[in-house]
């Protein structure tokens, strides 16, 4: 019997130390310039290796992109909420979903349609459209252009002070 | 795509296993003397207690992740000695335990390391842990373990339950926890235990006090 316990003890040592090797697998990620996508699921973060990624978030929970400069990124269908970080250049978009929250700096554009809750900082240079939305509320530092077709928009400028409106449903930090 | 074919390497995995498993354990009773239709014929004990490693490619609830690996442990109460079914050898138990297991995030489709608040305070992640970042989670199972001595030196046993989760960072989850798993007799009331199922993969030795 102690001939037959041998083998059998190291296959099953065997078995469950070959679960180790395929813990150091990776799923992939979203390199510099490439593409990624979460879909599914209950929560997602996507990064980026570096600048230039193009990333979207669909059908879960919450999701959210992380990324350097020149990016895009769109979320769409969430249940809870989208949050989107980005450097300078980025285009951004947010639609279908209760809370979108973006972080974004210079020479951002940020599309939030069909949310509830659409809250935004951005750098100077930076555009942002709200439509069909309860509130949007968007810091800006430094000049900036809100367009909000609907109640509930609030833009405040870099110094603390509200942001001029120029004309129906246009505000703007940096003068008209 | 890379990530599919990841998730379909991890059936497959999971199923040869298991596959692996039941052909592990069915042939010595195939081959030698079994027990299953003697009931009683079996180590006596009123607590099993099992101190085990835990090596699991399952993703945590909710999270993204290669994977973890961690430490716990499992008791089990014996609680019907002659089982579900009179005419074989089988016993009922309720086990509990704490397992600890330490995930690495799956780069950059992990959880978020770090949030900033934007306007009106709506969390914005700004570090989606990139560089791998990891995550410890604490289970707590509760079980039914239905235990079927096949062999004097063998046995197999199947867990459905639930597990109580908690991850640094995170609320309490609750999830289905459910497992199959065998025994080897090594010595008197002592044996190796090999678990495998979903949130965890464990081998440990089984103390049958």
């Amino acid at each position: 019997m102690a001939a037959l316990m041998r083998p059998v003890v190291a296959l099953l040592i065997l078995c469950f130390l070959s679960l180790f090797g395929l813990l150091g697998c990776n799923s992939g990620g979203c390199d510099a310039g490439g593409q990624c996508a979460c879909s599914g699921g209950d929560q997602c973060f996507l990064g980026c290796d570096g600048d230039g990624c193009n990333q979207a978030c669909s059908s879960m929970n919450r999701c959210g992109t992380v990324c350097g400069n020149n990016c895009t990124s769109d979320c769409h269908d969430l249940g809870s909420e989208c949050s989107q970080s980005c450097g300078s250049n980025c285009l951004l978009s947010c639609e279908r979903t209760a809370t979108c929250g973006v972080i974004c700096g210079d020479h951002c554009q940020w599309q939030c349609q069909n949310a509830s809750n659409c809250a935004a900082r951005v750098g100077d240079q930076s555009e942002v459209t709200c439509a069909s939305v309860s509130s949007c509320i968007v810091e800006c530092e430094g000049s900036c252009a809100v367009h909000c077709q609907d109640n509930g928009c609030q833009v405040t400028c870099a110094d603390g002070s509200a942001a001029a409106q120029c004309s129906p449903g246009l505000y703007q930090c940096g003068g008209c | 795509m890379a990530a599919r074919s990841f998730s379909r390497s991890r059936i497959f995995y999971a199923a040869a296993l298991n596959v692996g498993l039941a052909a592990m354990f069915v042939a010595p009773v195939v081959l030698a003397q079994a027990t299953i239709k003697d009931p009683g014929r079996r180590p006596h004990y009123v607590f099993e207690l099992e101190p085990h490693l835990i090596a699991t490619p399952f993703d945590p609830p909710g999270i993204p992740s290669d994977g973890g690996i961690g430490l716990g442990v499992r008791g089990t109460i014996e609680v019907a000695p002659d089982g579900f079914i009179p005419k074989i050898n089988d016993s009922v138990g309720v086990g509990f335990g704490l397992d600890w297991v330490h995930y690495d995030l799956t780069p950059y489709r992990g959880g978020c390391a770090r949030f900033e608040p934007t306007a009106n305070n709506v969390p914005v992640c700004v570090d989606a842990g990139g560089g791998g970042s990891s995550s410890n989670y604490f289970y707590v199972p509760v079980v039914m373990q239905w235990n079927f001595w096949l062999h004097e030196r063998w046995s197999v046993f199947g867990e459905p339950g639930l597990v109580f989760s908690h991850h640094n960072g995170g609320s309490l989850g609750l999830a289905p926890d459910l497992s199959v798993g065998g025994r080897f007799l090594l010595t008197n009331g002592v044996t190796l235990t090999l678990r495998v199922g979903y949130p965890v993969v464990t081998f440990g030795v089984s103390f049958l006090l």
